[in-house]
């Protein structure tokens, strides 16, 4: 039965080959279908297989250390390959006294206020939130919203706030800006596909100075996933710790959350999350064509990446590194994580930037 | 008395009196009542004793049996209360352990909606909290949370359950306070579904171990031959059975009923059938009909109308039901049924669920079912609480239909349908391993126990597949597809052909049935309904069909060479040697014939590429001196070979639970794979499905039975109830009757290649 066996495996290929990840798109021809990145332009699909041939050419029969330099860190479950770098991102201000004296200015976070009460309240002379703690309606809201916001605590803050706006509304964001910024952690994770199957690359982004110092644990074998995921877990579940990602909390999270129950680490990932994806497409979403974080990238700030391939080819590239060993198309991957870390760095900080401009 | 009444005048009419081949009264039954060993808990106590319910023998058995740690298979008769013999038991646990979580799997979505009315009435009326709940495909994905985080009870299907395992982070709740799997209507998972069930099942068990849970398994199941081999090939568990069942019963006139008493064709069996349905109605027996297509149902009840209303009764007595009606439509018929306003209802075996109308006077079974199982699941029908009931089963001249008549003995003997649940396919074997790896690493000396195909051959395949890595973590997936996506509970490979009607998917099927049943220009029976197959597409894997009423039926022809890859076992006896092992089938499809009724009205070519699989089979080759002998006695060799190998696989399914269609044959008087005569039989499923192997095994009963069945027909030359095949490749030429008996004689003479004398390879 072995050769049965081998036809029913090469059976099973095709058919796990077949299930489409992505769909190639005729250029043009969508219209802001999705801000995901579940298609592509058939000119980028075809770009990118012609940078996988040249990615492969070049670095034919090179190491992954010679070729992607990073350092060995060791884990309780073996080392995990770190690729660290530094780049230049716009300055953050989190101005948490700003962000604090925004949130106190806006009635309409306490329950029962709208904007005609807002407007009631104002006339009487009610500046702040803080004038109202002894309101004899809105007292009460009032000082639980300030114990919430007097703790920091916000990710129930954020969550109050949603309850009260829309989830993509910016002043969901304001309570990012109350977190040191050492407490920021970026995040975005590259995979084999949608879920149950390995993640091969985590980024993880930290502002320092005026730069963001990126942490890439890149999965050199399949068996290094659990290494780069005990890694990342480090960053991830830190002290004041908040997520920024892009549509992270669909994504990304969850993701890091059933692959470490898939190794049998016990993790919780309950800490506050910024999700700008939400943000991104409530500011933007009507005057781009999609929105995925590239396009934001070009057309919001005018960054063109040079290289890049598009992130649903990702597993396909990583599959050519795992099927031949050549580590050429690890390189666009690393990269494009990259570049998206830093996207969301200049994201954070225009979404921040307007929310203290447009009261 | 309507029923010995309808029995007497059967005897007396002079027509129908010849057609009675044979009358088995079943005796009715008390009850039996059982008191359990320790009393059950004080409010399922108080349930009882508010419903008036008193516990029946076996359900005592099952309660004690689960109290015991058992594992349980129950396979008692429907309506004998088999539900809350296992229900109590869950409920018991529910309220001793406050965690304890169960799992309720039924086939289809249907059956789950059904039963989740029993679970919430025994919530209510116990107050003990289960939060019982329904997760599948329709569950909206507003509900599901809650319903992972809080349900103890959950109904879903195999379906869901694939999809469900991979997120079992999300249900640890669940899995770690597992308890109890119920698998209900167990013998449905045989063949492809059943090999697919006990590898999902594994991985379900796997899952469960990961969180520390070791689950009792239920499973409940119609009568079968092998309860305890079938409930460990499912699930990998030693069971209780319990079989003897404690319910009253009213006595049930079983009649055999044989149009084709004399061998030959007088009336239209369907005809027939309306008659009986005419007498039942005269004597004021509530019906119920079942026919093997829609269309013959729709016109039984027809025939029915105008018959009546010739004799000036009421015509609007008798009606058609078909599956597909809306649940207000099916309600209307239900009340009317109960209300007495229908008498006659006919519908085919669609009803074997769905439809609440509790049990009827009569059932009339029109053509064999294909399967015991489904005879007595009908024939259930019939019977409401302690009354009297008939059930009639119509012969058609089919082998089968045929061979009940003449050995009624053995219609109503003890079990004989082995249900196969076959661990060693490949293709199954290696796409659950994909998607076990996709759940939690593979580790194979952990898992090995749980595992009961090949683990480390199917391991390293699918690693140079670029499919698995072995890591120091175990064994991970590392495809790029989702592997629960890849692999689909009802077909072997990922070949799946999906038939479709105005866009809406019908049914899925591998690459050989769709090329035998859904080429173009087929007529495609589905839930009763016929369908004409208007295109499909091989690189899409697209079959269009469109609904339509047609009164003919297709037939494909294929021609079929095989070849024996390997040799496994082998037995010899007089002038036999009957072997098992792998062969290479290549089936081409040639074209197709149009029939009405049984005449030919048409033949079309196909130009179909050729199926080429690897599979199981059994072979006969035949001594020279044997083969002499039979044309020395003036017999036609071919012919000879043909009609054996045409009646054993007509008489195979009643011993190995399948359809004949599931088995395909070869014969010819030299083959080089055997120097010499040959019959081959083989599995019709690409890496097969244990059908050849447990024939193999039943050799001895199918060829005497394969025997009596050629010799007992009064037939001249051969017809469809003995050795013409409805599937016949080559047209049913050439047969020889008497070169059959003959060489059937000598074969059923060795019991079927000496099993007495047998000599494993």
């Amino acid at each position: 039965m072995l050769q049965t066996l081998d036809r029913a495996s090469e059976r099973w290929r095709e058919a796990v080959d077949a299930i489409p990840g992505y769909e190639v798109v005729e250029d043009g021809k969508i219209f802001r279908t999705s801000f995901l990145d579940t298609f592509v332009f058939s000119s980028e699909h075809s770009r990118a297989l012609d940078l996988l041939r040249s990615m492969m050419a070049l670095h034919e029969g090179m190491q992954v250390h010679q070729v992607l330099h990073g350092k060995e860190v060791e884990t309780g479950f073996g080392p995990a390959y770190c690729i660290e770098e530094r780049t230049q991102v716009p300055d953050l201000r989190l101005d948490r006294d700003g962000v604090r004296g925004r949130l106190l200015e806006e009635f309409r976070l306490l329950s029962g206020v709208g904007s005609v009460t807002e407007k009631r309240l104002r006339g009487r002379g009610y500046r702040s939130i803080l004038d109202l703690r002894d309101h004899r309606r809105f007292g009460q809201g009032a000082r639980e919203f300030l114990e919430l916001l007097d703790r920091d605590e916000t990710g129930p803050l954020a969550g109050w706030i949603s309850r009260r706006y829309p989830r993509s509304h910016p002043m969901a964001l304001g309570p990012c800006g109350l977190h040191r910024r050492d407490e920021l952690v970026f995040l975005d994770i590259e995979t084999l596909g949608i879920f149950s199957r390995p993640i091969i690359l985590i980024g993880i982004g930290r502002l320092a100075g005026s730069t963001l110092a990126t942490s890439q644990y890149l999965v050199r074998e399949i068996s290094e996933e659990p290494a780069a995921l005990n890694a990342a877990l480090e960053d991830l579940t830190g002290d004041g710790a908040a997520y920024i990602s892009f549509n992270g909390k669909s994504f990304d999270i969850p993701f890091i959350g059933e692959r470490a129950a898939y190794y049998g680490m016990p993790v919780r990932l309950d800490r506050p999350h910024f999700d700008l994806l939400h943000f991104s497409r409530r500011r933007w979403g009507r005057a781009l064509p999609d929105c995925r974080l590239s396009t934001l990238e070009r057309h919001v700030f005018g960054i063109a990446r040079e290289v890049d391939i598009p992130g649903s080819l990702v597993p396909e590239f990583y599959e050519a590194f795992l099927r031949t060993g050549n580590c050429g198309p690890l390189v666009p991957i690393v990269d494009h994580n990259r570049q998206d870390l830093v996207s969301l760095g200049f994201l954070l900080s225009t979404l921040l930037e307007e929310l203290r401009a447009h009261p | 008395m309507p029923i010995p009444d309808l029995i007497a005048s059967l005897g007396k009419d002079p027509k129908q009196s010849l057609r009675v081949a044979h009358v088995r009264v079943i005796q009715a039954q008390e009850a039996s009542y059982g008191i359990p060993g320790r009393p059950l808990p004080a409010p399922l106590d108080r349930y009882l004793t508010g419903k008036g319910i008193r516990l029946y023998t076996h359900q005592v058995e099952a309660l004690e049996a689960l109290r015991s740690g058992e594992n349980l298979i129950i396979t008692t008769p429907t309506a004998s209360g088999k539900t809350l013999a296992f229900n109590l038991p869950i409920f018991e646990a529910l309220h001793d352990r406050p965690m304890a979580t169960a799992l309720y799997l039924y086939p289809t979505k249907a059956l789950a909606n059904d039963q989740l009315k029993a679970i919430r009435d025994l919530e209510e009326g116990t107050g003990i909290a289960a939060q019982g709940a329904i997760y599948d495909g329709d569950t909206p994905s507003s509900r599901r949370p809650l319903i992972r985080e809080r349900s103890r009870v959950i109904l879903s299907n195999p379906y869901e359950l694939h999809q469900v395992l991979p997120w079992h982070h999300r249900w640890e709740r669940f899995f770690r306070n597992l308890n109890y799997v119920i698998i209900d209507e167990a013998h449905r998972y045989r063949g492809v579904f059943g090999s697919h069930m006990a590898y999902l099942i594994r991985r379900l068990r796997r899952i469960a171990r990961h969180y520390g849970a070791e689950p009792q398994f239920i499973l409940s199941t119609a009568t079968i031959a092998n309860p305890l081999e079938f409930g460990r090939n499912l699930t990998g568990h030693d069971y209780h059975h319990v079989s003897q069942d404690g319910s009253p019963r009213g006595s049930k006139h079983f009649v055999l009923y044989n149009p084709f008493y004399n061998g030959v064709n007088g009336r239209s069996v369907h005809r027939e059938t309306e008659d009986l349905l005419l007498a039942c109605l005269t004597h004021g027996l509530q019906t119920l009909c079942f026919t093997v297509s829609r269309r013959m149902a729709e016109l039984i009840a027809l025939w029915a109308h105008e018959d009546l209303a010739r004799k000036g009764r009421d015509p609007a007595q008798v009606t058609a039901y078909r599956a597909g009606y809306l649940p207000e439509e099916r309600r209307a018929i239900e009340d009317r049924l109960k209300s007495g306003l229908i008498k006659g209802l006919t519908s085919t075996n669609a009803l074997e669920v769905g439809i609440d109308i509790g049990g009827l006077d009569a059932v009339l079974i029109s053509g064999f079912p294909g399967t015991i199982i489904s005879t007595w699941q009908q024939a259930g029908r019939a019977g409401r609480r302690g009354k009297d009931s008939a059930a009639f089963l119509v012969a058609f001249q089919d082998l089968l239909d045929q061979y009940f008549m003449r050995h009624p003995e053995t219609f109503f003997g003890s079990p004989h349908e082995h249900a196969i649940v076959d661990l060693a396919n490949p293709y199954i074997v290696s796409g659950h391993l994909l998607c076990a790896a996709s759940e939690l690493p593979v580790q194979p000396e952990r898992d090995r126990p749980l595992w009961p195909g090949e683990l480390e051959a199917p391991i390293r395949s699918l690693s140079d597949a670029h499919l698995l890595r072995t890591t120091p973590h175990g064994v991970v997936y590392c495809g790029r597809g989702r592997a629960a996506e890849a692999v689909k509970l009802d077909s072997i490979s990922s070949e799946t052909f999906r038939m479709t009607c105005n866009g809406t998917l019908l049914e899925t099927m591998d690459r050989a049935q769709a090329f035998r049943e859904a080429h173009e220009g087929a007529v495609v029976l589905h839930r009763g309904e016929t369908y004409l197959v208007k295109e499909m597409d091989l690189d899409t894997r697209r079959i269009r069909v469109e609904r339509a009423d047609v009164d003919y039926y297709t037939d494909a022809l294929k021609a079929v060479d095989l070849r024996v890859v390997r040799e496994i076992s082998r037995r010899e006896g007089n002038g036999f040697t009957l072997s098992l092992g792998d062969v290479e089938v290549t089936e081409q499809f040639t074209g197709y014939r149009i029939m009405k009724y049984d005449s030919l009205i048409g033949f079309e070519p196909l130009n179909l590429p050729p199926l080429k699989f690897g599979t199981r089979a059994f072979w006969f080759t035949l001594s020279p001196d044997l083969a002499y002998a039979i044309t020395a006695a003036g017999f036609d060799l071919a012919g000879t070979l043909h009609g054996a190998e045409h009646a054993i696989i007509g008489v195979a399914p009643f011993h190995v639970l399948c359809d004949r269609r599931d088995l395909g044959g070869v014969s010819t008087p030299s083959h080089p794979d055997t120097e010499g005569p040959a019959i081959f039989v083989y599995d019709g499923y690409e890496g097969g499905i244990g059908l050849a192997e447990k024939a193999f095994e039943l050799m001895d009963r199918i060829a005497s039975m394969a025997h009596e069945a050629v010799h007992d027909c009064r037939c001249e030359a051969g017809c469809p109830a003995c050795i013409y095949s409805p599937k016949c490749g080559n047209d049913n030429t050439p047969l020889d009757k008497g070169g059959t008996v003959y060489l059937l004689a000598a074969l059923a003479q060795s019991g079927g290649v000496g099993v007495s004398n047998m000599k494993e390879k």
